[in-house]
């Protein structure tokens, strides 16, 4: 296996593009470059959001959590910052209910023709350049590290074993997915 | 090859591949998925062309990994483009949409309206983005998944203040609003 990630060694820019095309064809067929899809998640109408986050970070999290323990992949961790991820996330909430898509699915709208999307788009490439504008004085003010925590994840903070976590997390997550199938069943698209 | 043209997969089997997906990433390239960051890439190289003096001052452009050079973070996104674009061309759900069905049935049927709001939305999510350090996809899914705990603040918090905005802004004008008319 350890030829697979030296014949790619150099190749980063390909592999990225790879990467980057099998998640855009994900999120089309997962339904959630839709701004109908989005926006009904919001209004807890259609859980399709809801279904296709919780089920990767559970399939994903199990999965590098053993890659992790093997020694094949190194941790990722952003550092926990409860200032900026508390009103950065209230931030994100409101226009992500004002756009209908986030980063990534804004992105992938436009692969489906749409228009309003691209200029969310533009809007969030003037959003990047405000933060730009702003990050000295956020910074002067010492929000930015306002109740910084480091690279804290729960199994430390609860001083609980990473596996029973994510037994508990598997267990919690289909009893959710079971609860949402009886209370709104998937309905069959074409 | 139906599977392919199909224009849904269910949500439960697109967030297992995604999940795989994240697998690949980490182990291949040592990397967490991400979209935000690209964006202030993209960012970075539009003002370092069109205003290279006012460029060279942002403090924040200076950091190494927003620098206006494409990497993997920045074409992944580019991919993230080209694979729906791809998928929608393959199962024939091409097609431009102005002002979406829910929109129009809540907040009018005003294009004016519609491409403002979504610039202006457009401007507060990376706003937001950048203040918390991530996106759906780094924050939620890839901070998500090693169970950080600053990475599912940002979930909850985004999904409460979502929420209640969305409850908010669209609402069925039929019957139930006599404020409205």
């Amino acid at each position: 296996m350890a030829t697979i990630t030296s014949l790619l060694a150099g190749h980063e820019i390909v592999v990225g593009l790879c990467i980057g095309f099998a998640f855009g064809i994900l999120l089309h067929k997962g339904g959630v470059t839709k701004f109908d899809v989005v926006v009904n998640q919001l209004r807890l109408r259609d859980f399709t959001v809801l279904k296709v986050i919780l089920t990767a970070i559970l399939v994903g999290g199990v999965g590098i959590c053993a890659l992790k323990a093997g020694g094949a992949a190194g941790t990722h961790l952003k550092p926990t910052v409860f200032g900026p991820v508390l009103i950065g996330g209230a931030l994100f909430g409101i226009g992500m209910a004002l756009l209908g898509y986030c980063p990534g699915t804004g992105v992938g709208s436009v692969g489906g023709g749409s228009v309003h999307g691209l200029v969310g788009v533009i809007g969030m490439l003037a959003g990047a350049a405000a933060y730009a504008e702003a990050y000295p004085h956020l910074k002067a003010w010492g929000l930015l590290d306002w109740q910084k925590m480091g690279e804290i994840a729960f199994p430390e903070l609860l001083g609980i074993d990473t596996w029973l976590l994510w037994a508990l997390m598997a267990g919690g997550t289909v009893l959710l997915f079971l609860v949402l199938e009886i209370l709104a069943p998937e309905r069959k698209q074409g | 090859m139906n599977w392919l043209t199909a224009k849904r997969w269910s949500p439960y089997q697109v967030g297992l591949l995604i999940g795989v997906l994240c697998w690949i990433a980490f182990y291949i390239s040592d990397r967490p998925l991400s979209v935000s960051t690209a964006f202030v890439k993209s960012a970075a190289m539009i003002e370092k062309e069109v205003a290279p003096d006012h460029y060279a001052q942002k403090e924040y452009f200076q950091k190494d990994k927003y620098a206006p050079t494409p990497d993997w973070a920045w074409i992944l996104v580019i991919g993230v483009f080209a694979g729906a674009l791809f998928s929608s061309l393959v199962s024939r759900d091409v097609r431009p949409e102005v002002v979406p069905a829910v929109w129009r049935s809540t907040a009018g049927k005003s294009v004016f309206f519609r491409l403002l709001i979504a610039f202006i939305g457009g401007v507060v999510i990376m706003f937001g983005a950048r203040m918390a350090g991530g996106c759906t996809t780094g924050h939620g899914i890839s901070g998500g998944l090693q169970l950080s705990v600053g990475s599912w603040t940002f979930l909850g918090t985004v999904f409460l203040t979502g929420g209640l905005t969305a409850l908010l802004m669209y609402r069925t004008r039929k019957g139930r609003s006599p404020n409205r008319q």
